[in-house]
């Protein structure tokens, strides 16, 4: 064998041997640290009740905790709050529900007095009482409305939640 | 290669490099220097996989458990970078033997190589201590029991005991405090201790390159002598691959780390250190008490001593080991001794049946908690998983509110009757024998209900139908007649709205129905009326938890026989 010959062999022996060791540990570190990409923020997958029908003012929005049970990551939560909701009665009895969560960057909506909007405290969006559609700002669709159902007078709604910044509306 | 020169051009990348990889190894390559290489490759294994770890892990007594096994059993690989951790740790206390072995036997600390000695032996206690504090990270029986034997340990020492061991524990108790502190020590301090040491050792070692073997003469070295590329580099790789290759092996066979149920100081388990510390932990069993701390202290610190004071123990011309028989002599010795300390404690724990019974519980109480952590740690911590099993529940409240009268699976008060085995056809067919033994009904009511004569046989049936009464076995033709033949119809109602009688109705006896009815209100007219003597726990218990206590009670009922 040739001095060239053995060079030769003991970098190859040299490239299988790293490249071994990089596969053996970056593969499985790799991989633990992409886990959160196969998980998915989940809400509620029923409906709960948030106030009687009659308890809410017409055209008035009305501010609710969401109180639920939810895995944060190993630990078991119980009723804890994870997010709020808005309430909307239009004139008769049609309720409308919005996440209270912006849909532009995540900041907790709020309601405008003065202006009779709803409005995100961070970038200035604001938001119709009436159908929760965008007036202005940088979010990129109106509020999220959530499924509502008036059942013997109390208002039930199932909390979701979306993800922000994108002009479609999707769960996750 | 334009933009590399460019680079270079900068920041001279290719002088360090060719400083890294041209460094000439007198006398040639070997196999016997890839041991050092192979210790810098695990701890480089450890910093990244440990890296991963703690994005996943959470140093606080209600957490840490439930973090660990969320990293074990539901990050994707999970398991595998913390067995990676794990063994890697176990590799790397044998690579130091290893590593050492071959420096003693080559002479390599002598003159004039002290601080490449003594920085080595820095580094060896830096490992130790990384395993010390790594081990309670979990929070599991294994690392609190051995930990706490530890931290106890230190507090025998005379004067410093007390303040040095609130100051391993972090605080007054082994809590989160401890968990903090061992916490910061392993991720933090230790690194940064263990990094800059390496660093020294490295840079104080190729200042006077290795120790070639001690028959190679000065002629021999000097024609032998070739650069650190690529000869050495590739025996340090495919060295330290096999060391991967061992890791990877034991982390698939054992399919990862060990873990415990989560810590119980009020558990029974039998403490056991990691295998490296197990030969101090038989020596222990040949100190007297009182003398245990300063016991191990004295012989560490002569240990120690010897180590750091080897170099200077070892000063003749020669470092052929025919010329050094005595210092090799007694190193070997000590090894020796400490690999018959940590043979005779395997061995006496494997012959131990106590031990090995201690053993089967705490591996069953783990696999109970793992099933438990399926559904989510409760918000009082790992301690409380047991919240999560209604069995569990009921047991506890059974011993709060039950136990005083009642005895179950083996104690309890003996006033009222023994409930283990309760309503099984074992239970019901003592009954229908005698119920006025003290085990039945003998302490709690009149003897209103007499001893029968009747054949074993005629009890069996007898048992049988009275429990198909509450579905727990199938109906049979016989059973009925059995009953009506031995009066047992005149004291007792066997169906739903049937007229009441002087005895305990048996509709539904021995359903959860029934017994819920019981425990509610026993003196009902229906079940043992002005003669009872229980409290009705209707009022003092919620739904729920008699519930969890009908759940404990079947539990402990065993499979009918027929």
């Amino acid at each position: 064998m040739s001095v060239q010959d053995k060079r030769g062999l003991l970098k190859l022996a040299f490239g299988v041997g790293s490249a071994a060791i990089a596969t053996t540990i970056g593969w499985p570190v790799i991989a633990a640290f992409l886990d959160p990409l196969a998980r998915k923020a989940v809400g509620d997958a029923r409906p709960s009740p948030y106030a009687k029908l009659g308890d809410l003012p017409v055209g008035a929005p009305r501010k609710f905790e969401v109180v639920s049970n939810q895995m944060d990551a190993w630990d078991r939560t119980e009723q804890r709050a994870v997010g709020s909701i808005w309430l909307v009665r239009a004139a008769g009895d049609r309720v409308s529900a919005y996440s209270g969560v912006c849909p532009h960057l995540g900041c907790p909506i709020g309601f405008d007095q003065d202006k009779r909007v709803f409005a995100c405290p961070c970038h200035d969006s604001a938001y119709a009482v009436s159908d929760g559609a965008r007036l202005k700002g940088p979010a990129a669709r109106g509020l999220d409305p959530l499924p509502v159902e008036v059942r013997d007078g109390t208002v039930h709604v199932t909390y979701k939640k979306f993800i922000q910044g994108i002009r479609e509306r999707k769960e996750g | 290669m334009r933009l590399l020169d460019w680079i270079d051009d900068r920041v001279g990348y290719r002088r360090l490099s060719r400083t890294a990889f041209e460094e000439p190894v007198v006398g040639g390559a070997r196999w016997a220097y890839v041991f050092g290489s192979a210790l810098a490759f695990l701890v480089l294994v450890q910093v990244v996989t440990g890296m991963v770890l703690a994005m996943y892990y959470s140093p606080s007594s209600r957490e840490a458990w439930g973090s660990v096994h969320y990293m074990t059993h539901e990050v994707r690989m999970g398991w595998f970078v913390r067995g990676l951790h794990h063994w890697a740790a176990s590799a790397m206390i044998v690579l130091l033997v290893l590593h050492m072995l071959q420096v003693f036997v080559y002479g390599a600390y002598r003159k004039p190589r002290e601080f490449a000695w003594w920085t080595g032996i820095v580094l060896l206690l830096t490992a130790l201590a990384f395993s010390l504090t790594g081990y309670l990270l979990p929070w599991d029986q294994r690392g609190y029991w051995a930990t706490r034997v530890t931290a106890s340990i230190a507090g025998t020492l005379p004067w410093v005991g007390g303040s040095l061991k609130l100051l391993l524990q972090g605080g007054s108790d082994f809590g989160t405090l401890t968990l903090t502190r061992f916490f910061a020590m392993h991720t933090l301090v230790l690194p940064v201790v263990l990094l800059g040491t390496l660093g020294l050792h490295i840079a104080i070692f190729r200042i006077r390159g290795a120790t070639p073997h001690w028959s190679r003469g000065e002629a021999g070295l000097t024609r032998a002598t070739e650069p650190f590329w690529p000869r050495q580099v590739v025996y340090d790789v495919l060295f330290s691959a096999l060391v991967l290759a061992v890791v990877a092996g034991l982390t698939l066979r054992y399919h990862g780390a060990p873990l415990e149920a989560p810590a119980d100081p009020s558990s029974n388990f039998p403490a056991r250190p990691e295998w490296y510390f197990l030969w101090m932990f038989e020596l222990l069993k040949f100190l007297p008490g009182a003398w245990e701390g300063i016991g191990i202290l004295a012989f560490l610190v002569v240990c120690l001593a010897a180590l750091v004071l080897l170099p200077f123990l070892d000063r003749g011309a020669s470092s052929a080991p025919k010329q050094r028989r005595v210092v090799l002599s007694v190193g070997i010795a000590m090894l020796a001794g400490i690999v018959l300390l940590t043979v005779t404690a395997r061995r006496d724990d494997a012959r131990d049946v106590a031990f090995l019974q201690q053993r089967q519980e705490a591996e069953a109480a783990a696999l109970q908690a793992f099933s438990l952590a399926r559904l989510g740690i409760p918000p009082g911590g790992a301690e409380d998983l047991y919240l999560n099993d209604p069995v569990e529940r009921g047991k506890r409240l059974f011993a709060v509110q039950c136990r005083a009268c009642h005895k179950a699976q083996a104690s309890g008060g003996d006033s009222a009757p023994d409930l283990t085995d309760y309503l099984s056809h074992a239970w019901v067919g003592g009954l229908i024998l005698d119920p006025n033994r003290p085990a039945y009904y003998g302490r709690a009511l009149p003897a209103t209900m007499p001893a029968t004569d009747a054949t074993a046989d005629e009890i069996a049936v007898l048992t049988h139908y009275v429990l198909s009464l509450g579905g727990v076995a199938s109906a049979d033709a016989r059973g009925a007649t059995a009953f009506e033949d031995n009066g047992c119809s005149g004291c007792h109602a066997v169906r739903e709205g049937e007229s009441q009688r002087t005895g305990p109705t048996l509709a539904g006896f021995g359903s959860r129905a029934w017994l819920r009815g019981v425990i509610m209100n026993p003196a009902a007219p229906e079940y043992f009326g002005a003669a009872n003597r229980m409290p009705a726990f209707g009022g003092r218990l919620s739904d729920s938890e008699i519930d969890d206590l009908l759940t404990y009670l079947f539990s402990t009922r065993s499979a009918a026989k027929r």
